[in-house]
């Protein structure tokens, strides 16, 4: 933040200045202003006199009071301040004078205050607005007026409203108070977080180490408004000294909180006059906070006004169990002043004992309302008990300026940490609107609130809850338990009973008195203050193994019982890595995670899964599905929670007993279907948790399978359909080999023209045989390696070159964001990622970091295109010269396989031979393919990847280059891995060994694998399946491989950078209907669109469209076909796109023969 | 002597082997490469020495095992667990980064040598930066297992 120009808090020695002689008499009353030492002086005289001279005096007040009614915003400016006198007391009386001064003005605007908060509170939004516009023309403008016109505009017009007072406020405000407007507007909203204010407001309040004391100054007093937890850092002198640069009304509030940060640090030993001048201001002005703040000093003074005198008859007849009394006067008090709110809980409570909730007197969408539903909420210790906590929190600061403020957060701080303790907080006391017995007790503690309570006691003789807490104190003091004078429930005299008993040490005696009360009738506010009484004495001697028996046992009847103190009270004495005899006990494990999952502590399954292995361990198991055989061992309620809540993936992925995600995944499946009989009022949970899992285990299955073997030939396709002619030729070799005498397998072959006439040079005898053999062979080598329909080429162009190697190669590189794609003039896109984090878009760097990472893209994508359009294919009569698929076969090889046919019997055999010596080249050229993608290709793209790191490292730098660096590093390792997996696709397909699965599983293992490759577009989607039906094991390839066009189409051609895309499936009748919708993006040619689109729609599986199929680039529409029509063997298909301005839609219908199986 | 390395990068793995082989010819050395397996190995058969890497998977990656997430700090992890098990092993970082995370979560090198220093004073001996083209790791492993009493062939090379 910079420092203010204005802003000057100036300091003066303290000391000696008391007994001075007024020199600054002299000038005051000539009329002129004072200099620092004269203020300083006059800051130290007594109160009257300072009065004297400001109010009677003729020195010009703004010299020494500054502005007290602004009626402009300028005028909110920081200003010059007295000098400080770095003395609390000094200070607040300084300002006491300027509220003397203007008692009358104060006294109307706390009139107005009165009223703003009361019709605020109770959603009358109009008379709010009127009194705000009232207190505003008293007074003139504030901060306080700020903070209230943004309560108002976000109760009237939510957040829209809130922005408008932030614009209009900003555009003529100084500097100084749009520091707080962001704050001030952030915590009115509607869906404000206390956690995100925080996170904005810590940061900037926190100001250098060496910054100059007066800049501190300025910092303590923002924090001391904006933070509602101001109490226990602020140095409280110098926030008033800069507060006297506020409206007067400001300077008040901030004045009243000083002196209660002052109580709560210590109301026993509160020093010197502060609370004079308390009592002198109330003397003069009618502020209920002043009257309380008078009061609590001087017991009888706050509760002579009658609505006090109301609420200790209510708390009278509450505490006589006269519950039906207490709940109407309360509600009828909290009619009276929303803005009080003791009656709030009485109301609550009240009705608790009665079973029963309040009914609000105001709107349900007041605020006050929702104060009294969050506050029941609480106390009755529901499940909406951290919801309503949170909501507390927010009022709390939301109505920060308010008097039941302070009072909610102390509320809330109590319930939610600390209900464990047996003192309330001071806050507790303090922010209290009447001093009732539990205002002293949090105040001064048990001994030290006798002397009040006596007090109290004259002027409520009567009054049992002053009685009760007066003979518990006196008890306490006199180390005795003496019987209660007052005829109460009986539950509430014991619990006061154990409550003196614990205090005195007694702590034995009391748990027997908490014990008889767990066994008793209880609402849930008195078995969870109960609960925490025994874990107290439990505490005390020093049982832990007890005192963790009594919380789980406690928590898991009901887990907002148990107060985030006690749990985590009894967390700390965890022994540190566990300990053979306390880990053995279940209760530890469930009271981790019962802490973790109502966020009383973060989230932490290291943590959890610690505990949970030192239980198991301390049973001598590896794996919680071994306690079930010592299931009797365990109350059932605690094993069930343990194996439901903390034994789940999340934890047991820590534990060494598991090798991968499957062995983990069945763990699960075996606890959630033990869980499904044990825990029947769950049953559904865990029967789909099974159904989730089991689908994970089979999408992983069926991934793997895809992923890993690739190479298929559908020899069976290709023997079935060889011509005629081609099996006759076998059936001819095939019967000449069977001449016994070789030479009668040959033939005579004339060469040259027989009009040259016969010699016999050009008459050779040769083995018809083998030639036929040769014949047979070329054609069935032929459809093996290039058929259309059943072919290796089709196929390798199908499952691999056909984008899927492309995508996977690239998927490492743009995962670390290291390589962009082609725009539509055919360069490569600018790396926004690298260059603004290198260079931030410096214009001499950036294009030549541009210029390097577009030709390591380029550079990526030749290597790739090489491997697939030069590696991953079939050598054919030389060429292409690097294709690693060779099937050329010189002479020996040929007689070598002609050997072992000419002994088959039949040409089906001899067919089924040569599929072997097929094969057997196939996996050879696999091994290669294998090898080279490991060697070669990872030495071409590491060394790819070795330039560019040099080249960047050389333009900006080593030191800048560190990120890019890490990436590159990163990713050399990920593409490693990635490699090794490309390499397991060249293996042949081991099809007939995949189980059966559902339509769902393969949709969702395709999607997760187009979803890695689909860069630069981000694939998310939508997926239904109607009347899912198992697909064989012989057809989840097919069908792997429609979906894959399908989803990679729709993620590639989108053209934008997030592709949504629907998927729907369904079994209709016979048939199977896939349907993938994907956007366009708007500049989408719909002209070239539709053509395409009719050119995809005329596609058959004829032999010119399958030619296509063997080629990469396009759609991969022809691919479908012959998929469909050849691998799936479905006569009955349709293929049919359609396209609009804004999307694409592909049509698939299948008539299956597996349906009907 | 029995040394574990622990670590997914292949190439990096058979250096490092090669080297420590080389090196430190009694060493028994013992390969893991994930880090559940490395933890496992670690607790159950406790080795003499440890050859961490920072980042790795959380299952060694085989078959249809895809690894698990990556954990970007599983060296840290395994060192946690050894000291909550009180297995005093030595241990030596083997990383290629120079930073981790990002943003806020940034963390250099030198910070997070100084974190482990402090939280696994039992376990922790020193961290060698790995380059794989660069000399300088060997002279730094070869120093840090000197200093855990590893007994080298030779002398190194000036």
């Amino acid at each position: 933040m910079a420092q203010p120009s204005l802003a000057r808090v100036r300091s003066i020695e303290h000391g000696g200045l008391r007994a001075a002689t007024r020199p600054f008499t002299a000038p005051i009353f000539a009329g002129m202003d004072l200099d620092d030492s004269s203020i300083r002086l006059l800051k130290y005289q007594r109160i009257r006199y300072i009065r004297y001279v400001i109010e009677k005096s003729p020195v010009r007040r703004t010299s020494l009071i500054g502005q007290p009614f602004p009626k402009t915003l300028k005028q909110l400016a920081l200003k010059h301040t007295t000098p400080c006198t770095e003395d609390i007391e000094t200070e607040l009386k300084w300002q006491a004078v300027s509220f003397l001064a203007f008692a009358r003005q104060l006294d109307e605007w706390l009139s107005c205050k009165e009223e703003f908060e009361h019709a605020f509170l109770i959603g009358e939004s109009s008379r709010a607005t009127d009194a705000l516009a009232s207190a505003r023309k008293k007074c003139g403008l504030s901060l306080w007026d700020i903070e209230s016109q943004f309560l108002l505009a976000s109760q009237v017009g939510g957040l829209e409203e809130n922005r408008r007072v932030l614009h209009e406020i900003g555009s003529s405000a100084p500097n100084w108070i749009k520091l707080f407007l962001p704050f001030l507007g952030l915590r009115a909203e509607p869906d404000f977080s206390v956690a995100e204010y925080h996170a904005q407001l810590d940061p900037l309040l926190t100001p250098e180490n060496d910054a100059p004391d007066d800049l501190k100054a300025i910092f303590d007093d923002a924090r001391f408004r904006l933070n509602p937890s101001r109490g226990s850092t602020a140095t409280l002198e110098r926030v008033l000294n800069v507060e006297e640069s506020h409206a007067l009304i400001d300077r008040f509030i901030a004045w009243v909180r000083a002196v209660e940060c002052l109580y709560v640090r210590s109301f026993n030993a509160i020093e010197g006059n502060a609370p004079t001048y308390v009592r002198v201001l109330n003397n003069e002005m009618h502020s209920h906070r002043l009257e309380f703040l008078a009061g609590i000093q001087d017991v009888g003074h706050g509760i002579a006004d009658a609505y006090m005198c109301r609420i200790f008859d209510v708390l009278d007849a509450y505490t006589k169990g006269d519950y039906s009394e207490a709940a109407r006067e309360s509600l009828t008090l909290l009619a009276e002043r929303p803005t009080v709110l003791e009656p709030y809980e009485l109301a609550a409570k009240s009705a608790l004992f009665l079973h029963s909730s309040p009914v609000s007197p105001f709107s349900p969408s007041s605020v006050a309302s929702e104060i009294l539903t969050s506050m029941t909420d609480v106390l009755s210790r529901n499940e909406r008990v951290s919801t309503s906590l949170e909501k507390l929190q927010v009022l709390s600061y939301q109505l920060d300026s308010f008097g039941i403020g302070p009072q909610l957060r102390a509320f809330h701080d109590t319930h939610a940490r600390d209900s464990a303790v047996l003192r309330l907080s001071a806050e507790t006391g303090v922010f209290s609107t009447i001093p009732t017995p539990r205002t002293y007790l949090a105040l001064c503690g048990s001994e030290n609130a006798i002397p009040h309570l006596e007090s109290l006691s004259e002027l409520q003789p009567d009054n049992s809850a002053v009685r009760l807490f007066l003979s518990s104190q006196e008890s306490i003091r006199d180390g005795t338990v003496s019987e209660l004078p007052v005829t109460i429930p009986s539950s509430r005299a014991m619990r006061h009973q154990a409550y003196v008993l614990e205090s005195l040490g007694k702590h034995e005696e009391a748990l027997d008195t908490y014990k008889q009360l767990h066994r008793s009738s209880l609402c849930a506010t008195e078995l969870s203050d109960v609960t925490a009484g025994q874990y107290r004495c439990y505490t005390a001697l020093s049982d832990r193994t007890r005192a963790a028996r009594l919380i789980v046992e406690s928590a898991l009847q009901s887990p907002q019982i148990v107060s985030r103190d006690t749990l985590e009270s009894l967390l700390s004495q965890y022994p540190d890595g566990g300990d053979s005899v306390v880990s053995r006990d279940i209760a530890w494990p469930i009271l981790f995670a019962i802490a973790q999952l109502h966020e009383h502590r973060a989230r932490d399954t290291r943590e959890l899964h610690d505990v949970l292995e030192d239980f198991l361990s301390a049973w001598e198991v590896q794996r919680p599905s071994q306690l079930l055989s010592a299931e009797s061992e365990f109350r059932h309620e605690e094993l069930v929670y343990l194996l439901r809540e903390v034994c789940v993936p999340p934890i047991l992925v820590e534990s060494i007993w598991f090798d991968s995600q499957d062995e983990l995944m069945q763990e699960r499946l075996r606890l959630c279907t033990w869980l499904s009989s044990a825990d029947s009022p769950r049953r559904t949970e865990y029967q789909d948790e099974i159904a989730d899992l089991s689908r994970a285990a089979a999408i992983m299955e069926l991934t793997h399978k895809a992923e890993r073997s690739r190479i298929y030939v559908d020899t069976e396709g290709i023997a079935r359909n060889l011509p005629k002619t081609t099996v006759d030729r076998a059936h001819r070799c095939l019967a000449l080999g069977k001449l016994r005498e070789e030479k009668l397998r040959k033939t005579l072959e004339v060469t040259g023209l027989l009009f040259d006439g016969l010699d016999d040079n050009k008459v050779f005898l040769i083995d018809e045989g083998y030639r036929l053999f040769c014949s047979v062979f070329a054609d069935i080598k032929t459809s093996f390696v290039s058929s259309n329909q059943y072919g290796l080429d089709a196929n390798l162009s199908q499952r691999i070159r056909h984008g899927t190697l492309a995508g996977a190669l690239r998927a490492t590189f743009e995962d670390l964001h290291l390589v962009t794609h082609k725009g539509a003039n055919g360069r490569y896109i600018r790396n926004d990622e690298w260059l603004g984090r290198l260079t931030r878009d410096d214009e001499v760097l950036a294009p030549r970091l541009h210029e390097s990472i577009a030709d390591f893209s380029q550079e990526i994508d030749n290597i790739i295109s090489e491997v697939r359009n030069e590696w991953i294919q079939v050598r054919v009569d030389g060429r292409p010269q690097f294709a690693l698929f060779d099937f050329e076969f010189d002479e020996l090889e040929l007689h070598s396989v002609y050997e072992q046919c000419i002994v088959c019997e039949e040409p089906a055999q001899l067919t089924e031979q040569v599929f072997v010596a097929l094969w057997e080249r196939t996996e050879d050229a696999l091994a290669k393919v294998r090898t080279a993608i490991q060697d070669e290709l990872k030495e071409r793209l590491f060394a790819a990847i070795d330039t560019c790191e040099r080249s960047v490292d050389a333009i900006v730098g080593h030191d800048a280059s560190g990120p890019i660096r890490t990436a590159f590093t990163s990713c050399r390792t990920q593409l490693t891995l990635a490699l090794s997996a490309i390499a397991e696709w060249f293996r042949l397909d081991e099809q007939q060994r995949i189980p059966n699965c559902d339509v769902r599983s393969v949709v969702e293992a395709v999607l997760g694998v187009v979803q890695r490759f689909s860069g630069p577009t981000e694939l998310r989607y939508n997926l239904s399946v109607v009347n899912d039906i198992s697909v064989p094991g012989k057809a989840f390839r097919p069908m792997w491989d429609i979906l894959f066009i399908l989803l990679d189409n729709a993620a590639k051609h989108s053209r934008i950078d997030i592709t949504n895309v629907n998927i729907d499936v369904e079994m209709d009748g016979e048939s199977v209907v896939v349907r993938v919708e994907n956007p366009l993006c708007e500049q989408i040619d719909l002209d070239q669109l539709s053509t395409t689109v009719d050119k995809l729609n005329s596609l058959t599986a004829d032999e010119d469209d399958l030619a296509s199929s063997r080629t990469e680039g396009g759609s991969g529409y022809s691919k479908l076909h012959k998929i469909i029509r050849y691998e799936m063997g479905i006569d009955k298909y349709g293929v049919a796109v359609s396209a609009s301005s804004d999307s694409y839609v592909a049509n698939i219908t299948m008539d299956v023969p597996w349906s009907r199986e | 002597m029995n040394v574990l390395v622990v670590d997914d990068d292949p190439n990096k793995l058979r250096q490092l082997r090669a080297f420590l082989s080389g090196e430190f010819p009694e060493l028994v050395i013992e390969e893991r490469n994930s880090f559940q397996s490395g933890l496992k190995y670690a607790l159950l058969e406790g080795p003499d020495v440890l050859l961490l890497d920072m980042t790795m998977p959380t299952y060694d990656v085989a078959g249809k095992e895809t690894g698990g997430y990556e954990r970007r700090y599983a060296g840290y992890d395994i060192l946690r667990r050894l000291k909550r098990r009180q297995k005093p092993i030595p241990v030596i970082i083997i990383t290629q980064f120079e930073r981790f995370g990002d943003g806020d979560e940034l963390i250099t090198l030198e910070e997070l040598k100084e974190q482990l220093s402090e939280e696994f004073a039992d376990n922790y001996v020193g961290t060698v930066f790995y380059q794989a083209a660069a000399a300088q790791w060997r002279n730094d492993l070869r120093d840090a297992m000197k200093s855990i009493g590893c007994k080298a062939s030779r002398e190194p090379k000036t």
